[in-house]
């Protein structure tokens, strides 16, 4: 294990992680949860969100102190984990919890107009939602985790297949 | 090659022991294994759950070696059972899983 001093500064990040399909060996755990614990993570989260994605496949993490997102990644990479910023706002500029609506269609490459049609939400939902008239109210939040996490699955389930 | 007890050390990893999480830096003849669990004292028995291993490379740490260093780790502490309940296979054909328990009791070491 190497280069474990704590991260200095930063700023708070929530990132997706999911083991990485592109490379062949093991997820190494204990590097993934060191990384995470640089960041000020405490060590018992960190250690529980690497083993609830090993168990359910991915896992949403707040990582209080971010220098870089690409080192961190990068870092992560080289233990198996590969990780996403997630839809949900920390960093300054964004209300901690809010979603990132906009943030969510663009990584999909999709207009407003496809967003509302392909996932069955009304099209004026989706841009008091962007715009910050309307947030996410819990369930709406829950869809769309769903959608960031499994896209195609959730547009199969909407359009039977 | 199956090591033997005297070739194994043990350094507490401070920065990673939090609560009830003790990292466990071991020194062994082909390199350093980081063991990461949360264990129970129970008696003279140690029980260790969630154990997560690295070893560089991964596959290198066998389970005759990892013996070694369940009868080094009791003899150095003082246990006479060390049972690992839960670990989970960081490799091999069910990696992420985790195996049956494991159960070591202390024995004599083998004459050379």
């Amino acid at each position: 294990m190497r280069g474990s001093s704590p991260v200095k500064s930063g700023t708070a990040v929530a990132l997706n992680l999911r083991p990485d399909r592109e490379q062949p060996g093991p997820v190494a755990t204990i590097l993934a949860i060191e990384a995470l614990v640089k960041r000020h993570l405490p060590l018992l989260r960190a250690k529980r969100a690497i083993e609830a994605m090993l168990d359910d496949g991915a896992v949403f993490v707040e990582v209080p102190r971010v220098e870089d997102v690409a080192t961190l990644a990068s870092e992560l990479r080289a233990a198996g984990v590969a990780a996403r910023p997630s839809i949900v706002r920390q960093a300054a500029g964004g209300q901690a919890g809010a979603v990132d609506v906009a943030a969510l269609r663009q990584r999909l490459g999709m207009t407003q107009e496809q967003f509302a049609r392909v996932f069955q939400i009304a099209l004026p939902v989706v841009r008091n939602w962007e715009q910050g008239r309307n947030r996410p109210d819990g369930v709406a939040t829950v869809m769309l985790r769903m959608i960031e996490a499994h896209p195609k699955e959730v547009k199969e389930l909407l359009w039977g297949g | 090659m199956v090591w033997r007890r005297d070739q194994i050390g043990f350094r507490l990893r401070e920065e990673f022991c939090a609560g009830d999480i003790v990292t466990l830096k071991v020194l062994t003849p082909a390199g350093t294994v980081v063991m990461m669990g949360e264990p129970e004292d129970v008696g003279r028995m140690l029980v260790v759950r969630r154990v997560h291993i690295h070893s560089e490379p991964l596959h290198r740490l066998g389970m005759a070696n990892l013996g070694v260093i369940a009868q080094a780790l009791m003899q150095r502490y003082g246990y006479d059972e060390v049972v690992i309940a839960g670990a989970r296979r960081e490799s091999g054909l069910r990696a992420g899983q985790f195996p049956r328990e494991i159960r070591y009791r202390r024995r004599p070491e083998p004459a050379a």
